[in-house]
């Protein structure tokens, strides 16, 4: 018996999927692309009574009964038996579009941790996790050429566990929505992005351990200095209400993050999300991502450690306890957004779990980093699966670079459209070397308009 | 008639437990304040108010200082009343989307894809008597709301529509004559298969005539004739509509 009492169309789903080795699922996905008439006909008649349950289900919060679950049992013992497993591969489809989006939120909260929708994960090696596609067009979406189910499902996607190895994902919940503003025939997104300030200096102590150098970041040596200025920064851009703000990597202290977490409480009714400075300390280096009202959305760990090469040519790993976790955030507008720190998103495993294996649309990366070229080059890389992508780094990385400059430039708005001008928007650096000392920050202006994007851009400062 | 029990003992049960039944209260409510079903809210009332006794001395029992205890109570009061808000906007939206939908073929194409699952572009175009170059006009048509009643995928060539399950929801709600019997728990006597296959061997004797009216109607979709077929059927045989035709038929 496959399925148990008390399971769900979840189970089920998965259950099918793990049917499947990759390879298998390529192989049907290739053959189900030309598939003729007669043979989707008669699929869908075959497995009619099968289909019925899972439809009828939805109006029960997709649990099945035990008659439903009897009736199951036997189609599986059936479908065991059977070597050609193409059908299967189209039942699976079928069983999808079948299933409504994801609505389990009540007595939940706004915001909160999401766990796998099937409870047979651990022995199918498969997990279910609702897939909200953004509010831009995907049409032209490699991921629609992708041979494998997620490129037919609608509002779920599976994760092989295999695929996510050596990380971990834990998926939040965001049950709402207000980011976008909704105008005529589109959105419109206002971010910000701050580089905040070019004289934080970083508390970093250079250890020898038994395999290479490293350096290990413990903090600010100027924090009071830093979190006033980030403070100060935090204050203008809040009271702009702008739908995205995000900090660099390594200027956050916890007394900057109570600070802005303050603020956000003051006025729950500005829908802002804010990337806060990355808090290092204790050996870790975290993000907070911070919802409306103050509300933390999730906390996740710096996973790669940066490497430096020092003015000498040394080549110094950045000391780092290592997480597995990589934490995502499900919204409504913007897709599924992944959060990487800085050395992350170069990081090729992570990209690839972020982008091929849990299928996220908008990329937010906060950065300490004496060159950006890297960063550049990664991003493009989304256009093929139109992500929508921001990239901030800060003037104080000049301190780590070998000739002493800050990198240029100094962030990268990406959207996703096909017009290669319009692909990759650089943040013009407009204070010349010159640090404006009170307020700096890129104001953004993203417009989808009749399926087109547009965007805008001001370095916003004053000494 | 709904069948869980929801009430919750507060000194009993475990966090799984209460999370599961305020969640299917919740749901329950909802469905039964939209359906404005007042038998089923009063029985629902009088079986769980004994939870506020419970809650109420729960709270007694726990050492929270008063103020702090009164600002949770208000969280979760403000917290169920707006998922209950939403929730029942959401059904509010996908019923009042449905009722927009101006195409007369709105029912026939409903009813022939509750019954059928998934169905090819020309297979759906002849159950509901429209050209095949005519049907993609109707299912924009359909579509052309915030909720999506039909979907849409693309396998080759070919186009396959298939209900969404809001829309079957709908369905359920608002025309429960249109649901196959499959869907009543009678799966064991497959009464609905039943009544196709029999519709199917009445059309077939009846091939010859219909042949006349010059319209060619696939035989497996008796269940939804074309204007003249329903005319014709009406006739021979004096069913007032589909649904009466396929009651009488089950």
């Amino acid at each position: 018996m496959v399925f148990a009492e008390k399971c769900t169309v979840f189970d089920v789903l998965a259950y099918l999927c793990s049917v499947f080795t990759k390879e298998e699922e390529r192989h049907y996905a290739i053959q189900w692309v030309t598939a003729d008439e007669k043979h989707v006909g008669r699929i869908i008649n075959t497995y009619r009574n099968f289909l019925a349950i899972i439809l009828n289900a939805s109006a029960n919060e997709y649990r099945l009964d035990d008659k439903d679950i009897s009736y199951l049992n036997g189609e599986m013992e059936k479908l065991e038996k059977q070597e050609e497993k193409g059908d299967v591969f189209r039942l699976i489809i079928e069983v999808e579009k079948r299933m409504d989006m994801y609505s389990d939120w009540q007595n939940r909260g706004v915001i909160y941790d999401l766990q796998p929708l099937n409870g047979n994960a651990g022995e199918t090696g498969i997990a279910i996790y609702p897939r909200i596609r953004p509010l831009w067009d995907i049409d032209k979406s490699e991921r629609n050429r992708e041979r494998r189910f997620n490129a037919s499902f609608t509002n779920y996607m599976m994760v092989r566990t295999e695929d996510v190895q050596p990380f971990e994902i834990v998926m939040h919940y965001w049950n709402d929505s207000g980011v976008l503003h909704p105008m005529e025939d589109g959105w419109s997104l206002r971010v910000a992005l701050a580089p905040v300030m070019d004289d934080a200096e970083l508390k970093t102590e250079e250890r020898d351990l038994a395999v290479g150098y490293t350096v290990g970041v413990e903090g600010l040596r100027n924090g009071e200095k830093v979190t006033e200025r980030v403070l100060r920064v935090f204050d203008q851009m809040f009271s702009e209400e702008y739908g995205i703000i995000v900090f660099p990597e390594a200027l956050g202290t916890e007394e900057a993050l109570s600070g802005i977490k303050r603020k956000m409480r003051e006025q729950p009714e500005v829908c802002t999300f804010v990337i806060a400075p990355t808090i290092c300390a204790d050996g870790a280096n975290v993000l907070v991502v911070l919802g409306p009202g103050g509300v933390e959305c999730l906390r996740h760990k710096k996973t790669s450690p940066a490497i430096l090469i020092t003015r000498d040519g040394r080549a110094e790993r950045e000391d780092l306890l290592f997480d597995r976790q990589v934490h995502l955030l499900i919204t409504k507008e913007l897709g599924l957004v992944a959060f990487p720190i800085c050395a992350e998103l170069l990081d090729p495993d992570f990209y690839r779990l972020i982008v091929n294996a849990v299928l996220v649309d908008t990329i937010i990366c906060a950065s300490f980093s004496p060159g950006v070229s890297a960063f550049h080059d990664t991003l493009l890389k989304g256009t093929a699966a139109r992500l929508l992508q921001l990239y901030i780094n800060t003037c104080s990385a000049k301190a780590v670079s070998r000739n002493g400059q800050i990198a240029l430039p100094l962030g990268f708005v990406q959207i996703p459209c096909s017009d290669e001008e319009f692909q990759i928007r650089a943040m013009d650096w407009e204070c010349m070397g010159e640090c404006p000392r009170g307020i700096c920050y890129f104001d953004i202006m993203i417009i989808y308009k009749d399926q087109k994007f547009h965007i805008e851009s001001i370095h916003k400062k004053c000494a | 008639m709904y069948k869980e029990k929801y009430a919750i003992n507060f000194f009993k049960a475990d966090q799984e437990e209460m999370r599961r039944k305020t969640q299917g209260l919740s749901r329950i409510l909802v469905e039964f304040i939209v359906k404005a079903a007042f038998g089923e809210l009063e029985k629902i009332q009088q079986e769980c108010k004994q939870m506020r006794y419970s809650a109420q001395g729960y709270l007694e029992e726990s050492n929270v200082p008063p103020e702090e205890k009164s600002t949770l109570v208000n969280i979760g009061y403000v917290n169920a009343l707006l998922d209950v808000e939403q929730m029942y906007l959401q059904k509010l939206t996908i019923q009042n989307e449905m009722q927009q939908i101006k195409t007369r073929y709105k029912n026939a194409i409903l009813a022939s894809l509750v019954k059928r699952g998934t169905m090819l572009h020309k297979d759906l175009a002849c159950a509901i008597g429209v050209s095949v170059s005519g049907l993609t006009a109707v299912i924009k048509q359909m579509n052309a709301t915030s909720v999506p009643t039909i979907r849409v995928e693309e396998v080759s060539k070919y186009k396959l529509y298939s209900i969404t399950p809001a829309a079957y929801q709908y369905v359920m709600r608002c025309m429960p004559g249109l649901l196959p019997e499959i869907e009543t728990r009678n799966r064991e006597k497959e009464v609905y298969f039943d009544y196709v296959m029999a519709a199917r061997s009445i059309k077939q004797n009846r091939k010859t005539e219909m042949a006349e009216w010059g319209r060619e109607c696939r035989v497996d979709y008796v269940m939804a004739p074309n204007k003249e077929g329903k005319k014709y059927l009406e006739e021979q045989t004096g069913f007032g509509s589909i649904v009466e035709f396929s009651k009488k038929l089950a």
